[in-house]
């Protein structure tokens, strides 16, 4: 499969092992960003970024830390290490430092004993009243630190549980007492599988803190991204320079715009994007969603609730075939350029005199079609989950017959899935472009762009579609294979009209040729 | 019962059997009369000797059901004149504030003696609201006026 993204390139074990947090010396080393090879570019900004997830950043940020502190203070535990690290932000050197100079207030400040001397226990009492709960036990467990304040372990894990979340140090529950939890024994006494519960809330309070990572917005989306190097859009964030907004990518390969935290906005830059969410919120939600997503058969009449992500309609009812944006015959569509996108001002002096009904008007037409692409988009995905499961369903059968049939004849699919995905998301964002561009002839270049990649968009969309009607139930995968040049065909296209209209959009604004009315 | 609900039973028992001298603290009653353990009214008095004597400064006491995991709030009345005291009366103090000094062996003895002590002594470098605060740092004379002033708004019966 050619570069549908060439500047992507990801390892599969990205993840890394399923080893514990806290063996470190395994061969993770390879999953952190050593060389600047490992580094992202941006597509057009320059931006350079690092797409994390928790488990190797832990590793990177924290863990890899213990072995140069305990190299220095060899009697040291990990745990001793972790809290002395955690408390001095995570700088061997001034562990070691502060160590050598004060050990005795360094030790102090972090809730530590003498190195080595640390006496924390679990134990099996009887007769005990806890002081926290006030319960009286014939026998139960207790845990205590160094300091010997015993509690239940029932107390000790809604204290730990309560105060996570935080990811600070966690002290002995007595007043005043600064002894520390260490991180392996608020495991134990949580009894969380996942290891190390307090690096996982400290790590992701760290990252909520800084301003070099954001979180993908994508949902449930558990990826994280780091600018390693701006392009300076941080200077200037009402800039019309739209070769400047931070895209980024995560893990998943989601796209977002590190700026606004929000998905893949180009070709508008952040403040248009800021702009028409506000009016998109402002203007009745409940009539733009009834205007946008609910279409009555233009020849019948019967409702039409649209499951899928193609545009072209069959009615159930009486078979009229129809364009679910204009509400147009199909035929014209076929026979005729996808004239579809283009908002013609009605000429009618009636309208012309109500200014603010016009304004109504346009504001519904870009916003119909954003939202048209937005809910395809969901249909699109349905789709392509069914065409996921039936292929995947049917090479685990090849595999049992032993048909020359690899995985690799079908990876093309994944890539032309994301390509549609990609191809409508663009699609959707210059609608609200659109809506804030002043009319010149660079802008009906920029439509007509607009209307080729809604065009592919939409024909790939359709053979999709297409591949799963219940006419090709049985050989849906034949038809995939023998649709393949196709598919690929289509998907290359989107990427390439995707291109052309971004990277020709930002040209044209960075030349004045294409201006905003806001 | 909850277990929010047997340690304040406890420490109801053992603020009856024994609490500093000048000081009440008691549960509110619910529309039915029954006792809600939950909601506290109490009373510091300020220290003799301080521009805060002669007063018993009432306090709201709110255990939220994660307590004693997490702490209690604690409020004066809205509006109460001390640097440390936000406008709606709820009290910054670390040993109330679960990100800071709280710990759940902490009882209501010593958070009431806490804010006994946060009275004179109040803490320039958290500020929560500008008056008293502004007054405090800058014009200590209005600020002892006022203290003084707010004392013979609250002060003691034996005293009136």
């Amino acid at each position: 499969m050619s570069d549908i993204e060439s500047d992507f390139e990801y390892e599969d074990d990205f993840e890394g092992s399923e080893d514990g947090l806290y063996e470190s010396e395994d061969d993770s080393q390879s999953l952190v960003p050593t060389q600047e090879d490992n580094y992202l570019r941006g597509e057009y900004n320059n931006l350079e970024y690092y797409p994390w997830t928790i488990k190797p950043f832990i590793r990177y940020n924290f863990q890899d830390k213990i072995a140069s502190v305990r190299n220095h203070i060899p009697l040291a535990t990990v745990d001793e290490a972790l809290i002395l690290l955690q408390y001095k932000k995570w700088q061997p050197d001034e562990v070691i430092n502060a160590y050598f100079d004060k050990p005795q207030e360094l030790l102090n400040a972090c809730g530590l004993p003498a190195i080595g001397t640390s006496n924390n226990q679990f134990e099996t009492v009887k007769k005990f009243e806890c002081s926290i709960c006030c319960e009286k036990f014939r026998t139960t467990r207790v845990y205590s630190l160094t300091c010997k304040h015993k509690y239940c372990l029932d107390c000790y894990m809604r204290y730990i549980q309560s105060s996570i979340q935080s990811g600070n140090l966690i002290k002995c529950m007595s007043t005043k007492c600064s002894y520390v939890v260490p991180h392996s024994d608020i495991d134990k006494i949580i009894g969380n599988k996942e290891e190390n519960q307090l690096l996982l809330a400290h790590a992701r309070a760290f990252i909520d803190a800084s301003s070099k990572f954001k979180w993908c917005p994508s949902t449930d989306c558990q990826g994280f991204t780091e600018i390693i190097k701006s392009n300076g859009y941080e200077s200037d964030l009402d800039s019309s320079d739209i070769s400047k907004v931070p895209i980024v990518s995560c893990v998943d390969r989601h796209e977002f715009c590190f700026n606004c935290n929000y998905e893949n906005h180009l070709p508008c830059p952040c403040w248009i994007v800021k702009l028409w969410i506000k009016k998109c919120q402002d203007d009745s939600e409940t009539a733009n969603w009834i205007e946008a997503n609910t279409h009555s058969c233009p020849k019948c009449d019967s409702s039409i609730e649209k499951n899928g992500g193609c545009n072209h309609m069959t009615c159930k009812k009486c078979s009229h075939q129809f364009c679910w944006i204009c509400l147009g015959s199909w035929k014209e569509h076929n026979r005729d350029y996808f004239k579809c996108n283009k908002f013609k001002e009605s000429k009618s002096i009636e309208e012309r005199k109500n200014k603010s009904k016009l304004s109504l008007q346009r504001y519904l037409h870009f916003y119909k079609r954003f939202a048209i692409h937005e809910s395809s988009m969901k249909g699109d995905l349905r789709t392509l989950a069914i065409i996921h499961e039936i292929t995947r369903m049917y090479m685990e059968k090849r595999k049992n017959q032993e048909q020359n049939l690899s995985w690799n004849d079908i990876q093309f699919l994944p890539d032309a899935i994301r390509g549609l995905i990609v191809g409508r998301k663009t699609l959707k964002w210059t609608y609200c472009f659109a809506y804030y561009l002043s009319k010149s002839n660079f802008a009906q270049i920029f439509e007509s762009n607009q209307d080729f990649l809604n065009k592919t968009v939409e024909d790939l969309s359709e053979l999709f579609e297409k591949l799963i009607s219940k006419d090709n139930k049985d050989n849906v995968v034949d038809i995939i294979l023998k649709e393949k040049n196709k598919i690929i065909n289509l998907s290359e296209l989107i990427m390439t009209r995707k291109r052309t209209l971004v990277s020709g959009t930002i040209l044209n604004v960075q030349q004045d040729l294409l201006r905003f009315e806001a | 019962m909850s277990l929010c609900k047997t340690r304040l039973q406890e420490e109801r028992k053992q603020w009856r059997k024994d609490h500093p001298f000048g000081f009440f603290a008691k549960p509110v009653k619910d529309t039915d009369g029954s006792l809600n353990l939950k909601v506290w009214n109490a009373g510091i008095p300020g220290k003799s000797t301080t521009i805060w004597q002669d007063a018993v400064y009432p306090v709201t006491i709110n255990f939220p059901d994660e307590y004693p995991s997490k702490p209690p709030k604690v409020k004066f009345p809205a509006g109460f004149y001390h640097p440390n005291v936000y406008p709606s009366g709820t009290i910054c103090l670390s040993i109330l504030n679960e990100e800071q000094d709280w710990r759940p062996a902490i009882t209501l003895k010593q958070i009431v003696l806490g804010v006994q002590e946060l009275l004179d002594s109040p803490n320039p470098e958290s500020p929560a609201q500008e008056p008293a605060w502004k007054a405090f740092s800058k014009d200590r004379s209005l600020y002892e006026k006022k203290v003084k002033e707010q004392a013979k708004k609250y002060a003691s019966a034996d005293h009136n």
